[in-house]
């Protein structure tokens, strides 16, 4: 007989470790693998916003800097000045040309009297005729100048250096929220050993069925009813016991699976957005980079304008010695006529000169405005290193690179860590278990029904036999266990 | 393919969204059902719905199958459910979906769900 019980017991327990051992296999999984992976989660969060931080911080300076210059930039102002000059400047020379077609004429009229400033108003129309060739060339350079800048300015505002500052925003809404909590499985995974002692017990005290009188025989039968009470009682808890260790399983695996999904969600979602600031980052980069070079290409044509701005200066002196030259002969012939000629010319020549200082002033406002371009450009490049050297991308790789590992991890995860298999390893071994004690009791009952044929009509008339099967005692842990707890409780 | 998504977890949503979309799919999504009811009008009848099972308080993926099959006569449409409840697989075992997907829902998942109605 206790053969029998010690095999139960044994079979019993074993199913006992196989569910506690489903517990415990889904507790290390969520203490250990999830752990890792949720770490990996969050490192890759955490330096996907520090990297996406760095870069819309540099970006940002970068577009509030140039954005700044932009606003300031008058360019179709220095433009309108530019043009006037310039046309002033040709009106200018188209007068002086008529002008000197008038002296020619006039001076001819003089004869041999007239001869020398005939020949130096032959001079100045030569001088207007390379003027206003000069002038040609200096609108042309000035134009090239302006197209420069302009597709400067109009990439800056075109550019994703302007809008970078809502691309380079990390989705931040939906952070993960880890609802699977291991503790509740953890309660509940040393169940058994309430059961288990209680078992014991009972097997225990069915080893002991000898009895030498009627009040002996009275306690054996007392023990006997009462474990099969206690059996009806643990199995009928442990029943409600694996029912609610089922649920408990069930909502965890729910909210492990969740929060798993959680992960493989935010990981995805940011692995997709630091793609796309890379994209932006680089094209930004590679604006800067187009800007730098057109904002170096832009000195060359303003240093080709100021060379031909001095060749008009020096132009202007030689025209400046034939008014000299001019008003010396109109004043030896003199002529009454020309003197206003040289009147005239006296203040055309003043005109230039101003004309001429106002293209020097321009010029040096587009050359204060690459200067200043110049710089911010290069400090932008300066500070775009960062985000586009070849470190920040093997950053950038590596966090790229994390992602995909995590997701492999949680597919690799995904096979040995499935819910549907523990419910179903859980489902047969309470069948089993339930079956198991079900066999116990039979054993019991048979065992007490065995000891019943052994006692005859006089002991059980017996008062002893009353006496000792009322003063028959079974160890109770589970009614204690709920003793104290009340107890705790209250 | 036209694909629709229902689910209350948002951040599912939007990692489906993200997915199908690198996948050349074209996507609608609900996150509710009052968003699904009011959205149907305009919805064109996608090619596979995953719909989520779990979803608000007396409404399974289960009545969202039926209101999509019976009342807005999506018959052509494969429906593929979403649950990470292990324990609902019998009971979406006979509900009438084309499949069921449990969660977590990976690119690989999803890429290969499709493929089956490509």
């Amino acid at each position: 007989m206790s053969n029998a019980y010690d095999k139960l017991k044994g079979e019993i327990d074993g199913c006992f470790y196989q569910i506690v051992g489903i517990i415990n296999e889904i507790i290390e999984h969520r203490s250990e693998s999830f752990a890792a992976m949720l770490n990996v989660g969050e490192k890759i969060q955490s330096d996907s916003h520090s990297f996406v931080g760095n870069t819309d911080e540099i970006v940002r300076h970068i577009s509030e800097n140039i954005n700044r210059k932009i606003e300031n930039l008058n360019m179709e102002k220095m433009r309108e000045e530019l043009n006037e000059a310039t046309g002033t400047f040709l009106s200018i020379t188209d007068e002086l040309e008529l002008l000197s077609y008038n002296t020619i004429c006039r001076t001819m009229a003089l004869g041999d009297k007239g001869s020398t400033i005939t020949h130096i108003s032959k001079e100045i129309k030569k001088y207007s005729t390379t003027v206003k060739s000069l002038l040609d060339e200096i609108t042309k350079d000035f134009a090239a100048v302006y197209e420069k800048f302009r597709y400067i300015a109009e990439n800056i505002i075109n550019s994703d250096i302007n809008s970078s500052a809502e691309f380079l925003k990390l989705d931040d809404t939906d952070n993960i929220v880890i609802t699977s909590d291991v503790s509740v499985l953890i309660e509940h995974s040393q169940f058994h050993d309430i059961f288990s002692q209680e078992l014991e017990i009972i097997k225990e005290a069915m080893g002991q069925n000898k009895f030498e009188n009627a009040y002996e025989a009275g306690k054996v039968f007392g023990v006997y009813e009462k474990a099969m009470a206690k059996l009806d009682f643990i199995k009928s808890e442990l029943q409600n016991k694996l029912y609610s260790i089922k649920e408990v399983m069930k909502d965890f695996l729910y909210s492990f699976n969740t929060d798993l999904q959680n992960i493989v969600g935010k990981t995805n979602i940011l692995r997709e957005e630091l793609m796309r600031v890379h994209k932006v980052s680089s094209t930004i980069c590679g604006t800067i980079n187009d800007l730098q070079a057109k904002t170096t290409q832009s000195q060359t044509a303003i240093n080709q304008a100021t060379m031909r701005v001095i060749g008009l200066g020096k132009q202007s002196k030689t025209f400046k010695n034939l008014v000299v030259v001019t008003a010396i002969e109109v004043a030896r012939i003199n002529d009454e006529d020309l003197r206003s000629v040289v009147s005239s010319m006296l203040s055309t020549e003043q005109e230039l000169q101003t004309l001429i200082a106002k293209l020097h002033a321009n010029i040096t406002l587009w050359q204060n405005l690459q200067k200043d371009f110049s710089s911010t450009f290069k400090e932008a490049g300066a500070h775009l290193r960062s985000v586009c050297s070849s470190s920040t991308s093997t950053d950038r790789d590596q966090m790229l690179k994390n992602t995909y590992e995590l997701e492999e991890h949680l597919t690799q995860f995904r096979t040995v860590f499935t819910g549907d298999k523990y419910m179903t390893f859980f489902d047969s071994n309470t069948e089993k278990l339930i079956e198991l004690f079900g066999e116990f009791l039979d054993n019991v009952q048979e065992e007490f029904e065995k000891f019943n044929s052994r006692l005859t009509d006089n002991i059980l008339s017996d008062d002893d036999f009353t006496r000792g099967r009322n003063d028959s005692e079974l160890k109770d842990i589970l009614a204690t266990e709920d003793e104290q707890s009340s107890i705790e409780f209250f | 393919m036209n694909v629709l998504i229902v689910d209350d977890n948002t951040l599912h949503l939007k990692m489906c969204r993200i997915l199908l979309e690198k996948l050349k799919h074209t996507v609608q999504t609900a996150e509710s059902v009052s968003a699904l009811k009011s959205g149907l009008r305009t919805m064109k009848e996608p090619d596979v719905a995953f719909v989520d099972f779990r979803l608000e308080p007396g409404v399974t993926g289960v009545d969202i199958l039926k209101m999509l099959k019976e009342e807005n006569k999506w018959t052509h449409t494969k429906y593929i459910a979403l649950t990470a409840d292990v324990a609902e697989k019998s009971h979406l075992d006979g509900a009438g979906f084309d499949g069921i997907i449990f969660k977590p829902v990976t690119e690989t998942l999803l890429a290969e769900t499709l493929k089956k109605y490509e």
